[in-house]
């Protein structure tokens, strides 16, 4: 990672579980993550590999009693958020940290106009009147593209990329300093994906927001992100700048993750599929978790676990190879 | 919307027709003869055919059912009670406003006790406070109205004396059977308020106010409770409907004289017509009550007004105009 | 060295290891274990099997006929010999009592066989063809719900007179719109679910659908509704008893057992309580049973 550039957000040694009377899941393994500001970083994987729970961690939004955080720290800007009582909780979210969920259709308030779910959001960080507030809302659907006097319609007047642009208005009212994007675009037809995407991009170059943009999608962390990171079974096995991870991907999961993408320049007969399973998260082996599914294994890869290291400045990857024992292998 | 009510309103003539046929039915199977049950044991044979005649008994059943609806319809004639020879709905209305009081304030009791225990029990879901809630309502929805009557009646009226045992002569003889009604249905509106509270607490847009900085409170008031009571005032309504003529038993038990208790007496009387009229004056009011509830929910929830308004279609159209 | 291990972890692990037989994940076991973890449902569970073992034996337990009138011992107060007392015709209210739990089960599951065979299976046949019968059926129960329940059952009893076929007619009749209304819903739950939808693509006869995938998968939820009905039906048979419409003496069945007692309320207040006491412990058991049911078969509804 580079040292030089101030960051925003600073993940160090997160592990999050769940827990139930019949199991553990461990949903994040100890990851590290480092968020520059006015960064875009785009955080790519399966699904179940612990994406959402991640940024629910850091909203403090994880189910009650289920989820927990079983060590590390989340500094925003120095201080860690894990140690932050509720109500101090209550003053960031919305304001310093905002996000953006996967379904619009389900996010807003059926019964609530637009207007006032906007306006509520600036009510509660502001200082401010109710006329204040809503005025302030139109403009923020002004500022996502709907026709301010719309503020009085309700939900479900409103189509699903409509209300994705309300939900984002929503998150960017206190203007915030770090947006959670959470497959903002899934929901959504690709046409309306894409205007979303695009206006995403304005914004955030706009309002100097950092941004988090959880997908599994690799051609939306092309179109908007600086960095990414790719997660596997609740670990970041790889890091680093678009180019680097796009250009020279280290970790045999993110390899095969690019074959099986589907091009339109080369014809083939069948796309690449990664063998094999996700690891049971609530059963993971002692050893690598990709392991299994991977296609340059060594025999040590079934006896012990890695920790990332850097391959090259900036670059992360989390796997055997790149110890200084792989060579001795076999 | 008016074009929705006058729709219901159409709606509601099948299903009256259906249930004066189901009373007709009832009517016919009756035994006994009316003619000699009105002139009584003493009446010769030519007075009792020529009686037959006159009420149309030797008509075909199609005939009589016409002819019982029309009179429904043009005379609001249910029927003539055997005992008094007065007409069956003027004896049921005084009556049927008397069991109304008793159902508003039981189901206000029950309603406004029901929604309380039901929030408590979702915000503490899982503990024992939430365990105890469930189990102590579901006693009083479990037991027989009657038999929690009987309890309050021993206590409060044999042993304390505070309370009338029976008759609304005074406004505290309105009490006890309120009270009864009300319990009874605590333990549904609990239970709905629980279900639909932690359901909507679980939905997407609670998470979405969460993660906006909204406090707790704020949410469980501002955000949850409004679209958690959506299914809570449909049951109210089914049930405002449905207690005015299931309070037969309690009715009974502390001799209030409703619709409910008109028409037991009546069984025990063997006054066919006022059992079956009243009951059918019954149906007519629940069906029309059952509509007006039906009406007032667009007030509640904004999603079923433009569903209403678009023809009924599931999905609302003005979202798609608006996008274009 | 990445992965953490805690002490709920550990827990769990213990648990697992104490396990003696792998586990099946059959819906019916999976509800049997949830139903197990409640403890007010296995309440209800203990109290419905004793309640059943009385109505079966109850001439060994019962230490009276029922209807036997003893003109030397009338209205005794609880005593060693009478340990419930005696009426007003000098019957024993504890074997009375006794033998009502055996009239009342009985009675009550006659009326919930009835049930399931009228109303519920015009549910399920509604359900099932879905369509025009599916139309008629549920709007004839539309008519029929317009109609108080218990006003219902009344009015039939009024026209057929008082008895035990009469009163499970009634009881019968008046429940058909609820009924077919709840088993179209169980049979639609499962009829919308992917699996019948592909199971009919892959060409199964529908006879082996029904046999196969319909019925074990909405059996839970008729159990349900069974176990729900006949609290139903031994709460509406006692009410409908008490005051004096249904059944008549000298049926020892509870509500006409309270009936009887119903003039001497003041001066012999023991003579309502132990019926009334039966019907509060049974009603409740059945509901604390059938809500246990609900729980473990339908584990979202929590």
């Amino acid at each position: 990672m580079s040292e030089t550039k101030e960051s925003i957000l600073k993940i160090k040694n997160l592990v999050i579980h769940y827990e139930t009377d019949e199991e553990v899941v461990e949903a994040v393994n100890n990851i590290s993550l480092d968020i520059g500001k006015g960064e875009v970083l785009g955080l790519v994987g399966e699904t179940g590999a612990g994406k959402t729970t991640t940024a629910l961690g850091i909203m403090g939004l994880l189910p009650d009693k289920v989820g927990h955080v079983v060590q590390g720290n989340i500094f925003l800007e120095g201080e860690d958020l894990l140690r932050k009582s509720n109500r101090e909780m209550q003053k960031i979210r919305g304001k310093k940290i905002s996000m953006i969920f996967q379904d619009p259709m389900t996010a807003l308030n059926p019964v609530k106009t637009v207007g006032d779910q906007i306006a509520e959001v600036v009510l509660l960080h502001n200082h401010c009147s109710k006329a204040e507030a809503l005025t302030r809302a139109q403009e923020m659907l002004a500022m996502v593209g709907i026709v301010p006097e719309r503020y009085r319609d309700y939900p479900h007047q409103f189509s699903g990329g409509m209300k994705q642009r309300i939900v984002i208005a929503i998150a960017l009212a206190c203007e915030p300093d770090l947006l959670i994007a959470d497959e903002p675009t899934t929901a959504l037809d690709v046409t309306i994906q894409a205007q979303i995407l695009d206006m995403m991009r304005k914004l955030q170059r706009e309002h100097g927001t950092s941004m988090i943009l959880i997908t599994h999608d690799l051609g939306v962390v092309a179109e908007i992100c600086d960095h990414c990171a790719v997660m596997y079974a609740g670990e970041i096995v790889e890091y680093g700048t678009l180019e680097q991870v796009f250009d020279r991907p280290k970790h045999p999961y993110t390899r095969a993750l690019y074959q099986s993408i589907p091009s339109l320049d080369k014809d083939v007969e069948r796309l690449h599929v990664i063998p094999g399973l996700v690891p049971d998260p609530s059963n993971l082996p002692p050893y690598c978790s990709f392991c299994e599914r991977c296609g340059e294994k060594k025999g040590v890869c079934s006896k012990y676990d890695t920790s990332i290291v850097e391959v090259e400045p900036g670059h992360l990857a989390k796997c055997l190879m790149y110890s200084p024992s792989w060579k001795e292998a076999e | 919307m008016a074009k929705y009510v006058i729709k219901r309103l159409l709606l509601l003539i099948p299903i009256l027709l259906g249930v004066s046929a189901i009373i007709f039915v009832l009517k016919t199977l009756t035994p006994g003869d009316p003619a000699r049950q009105i002139l009584g044991n003493d009446a010769t044979e030519e007075q009792i055919s020529a009686k037959r005649e006159e009420l149309g008994l030797n008509d075909p059943v199609i005939v009589q059912y016409v002819r019982y609806v029309g009179n429904i319809v043009t005379r609001g004639d249910f029927g003539t009670s055997y005992r008094t020879n007065e007409p069956v709905l003027s004896e049921i209305i005084p009556r049927l406003w008397t069991s109304a009081k008793i159902t508003l304030g039981a189901v206000a009791i029950g309603a406004i006790l029901g929604i309380l225990l039901g929030i408590l029990s979702a915000l503490r879901k899982y503990t024992w406070v939430d365990s105890l809630v469930l189990v102590i309502s579901m006693f009083f929805q479990s037991v027989p109205e009657f038999v929690v009557g009987l309890v309050l009646i021993t206590v409060f009226a044999v042993k304390l004396h505070i309370l009338p045992a029976a008759g609304i002569d005074t406004p505290l003889g309105y009490i006890m059977p309120m009270l009864c009604i009300g319990l009874s249905s605590v333990a549904s509106y609990t239970r709905i308020t629980r279900s639909s509270m932690l359901e909507v607490l679980s939905e997407d847009y609670i998470r979405t106010a969460r993660a906006k900085g909204q406090t707790e409170k704020n949410i469980t008031y501002h955000h949850a409770l409004r679209n958690a009571m959506i299914p809570v005032a449909q049951s109210i309504g089914t049930s405002l409907g449905n207690s005015i003529g299931g309070g037969m038993v309690l009715e009974t038990v502390f001799s209030v004289p409703g619709v409910g208790k008109y028409i037991v007496d009546s069984i025990n009387q063997r006054n066919y017509p006022s059992v079956l009229g009243g009951a059918l004056v019954i149906a007519i009011v629940l069906t029309v009550i059952n509509l007006l509830v039906d009406l007032s929910f667009i007030l509640i929830d904004p999603r079923l007004k433009s569903t209403i308004i678009s023809g009924g279609a599931s999905k609302p159209k003005k979202a798609k105009v608006a996008e274009a | 060295m990445s992965k953490m291990h805690t002490p709920a972890m550990e827990k769990i692990e213990k648990k697992n290891a104490r396990r003696k037989k792998p586990l099946v994940a059959t819906p019916s076991y999976e509800a049997w274990k949830r139903f197990k973890r409640n403890p007010t449902a296995l309440v209800g569970l203990v109290v419905v099997a004793v309640l059943i073992l009385i109505a079966i034996f109850a001439p060994l337990i019962a230490p009276y006929d029922y209807q036997v009138q003893d003109y030397l011992s009338m209205m005794q107060k609880p005593s060693a010999a009478h340990i419930f007392g005696t009426d007003q015709f000098g019957r024993d209210i504890f074997s009375r009592v006794i033998y009502g739990t055996r009239y009342s089960l009985l009675i009550a599951l006659f009326c919930t066989i009835a049930a399931f065979f009228s109303g519920g299976l015009l549910g399920i046949i509604a359900g099932y063809f879905g369509g025009r019968t599916d139309t008629i059926i549920m709007r004839i129960m539309d008519i029929f719900q317009a109609i108080p329940m218990i006003m219902m059952a009344m009015c039939i009893v009024a026209v057929l007179g008082n008895g035990i076929p009469q009163l499970v007619a009634a009881i019968m009749f008046a429940s058909m719109p609820t009924m077919a209304r709840n088993n179209r819903a169980a049979i639609l739950r499962v009829r919308g679910c992917d699996y019948i939808e592909s199971s009919e693509a892959i060409g199964v006869s529908q006879g082996q659908m029904i046999i196969k995938h319909m019925i074990p998968n909405a059996v839970g939820v008729m159990v349900i509704y069974f176990v729900g009905f006949l609290a139903v039906s031994i709460m509406m048979m006692s009410s409908m008893s008490y005051i004096g419409v249904g059944l008549s003496a000298p049926t020892p069945e509870w509500g006409l057992i309270l009936n009887d007692g119903k003039a001497y309320m003041t001066t012999a207040p023991y003579m309502m309580m132990f019926p009334a006491m039966m019907i509060m412990i049974t009603c409740f058991a059945f509901n604390l049973m059938g809500d246990g049911l609900r729980d473990a078969f339908d584990p979202r509804l929590q």
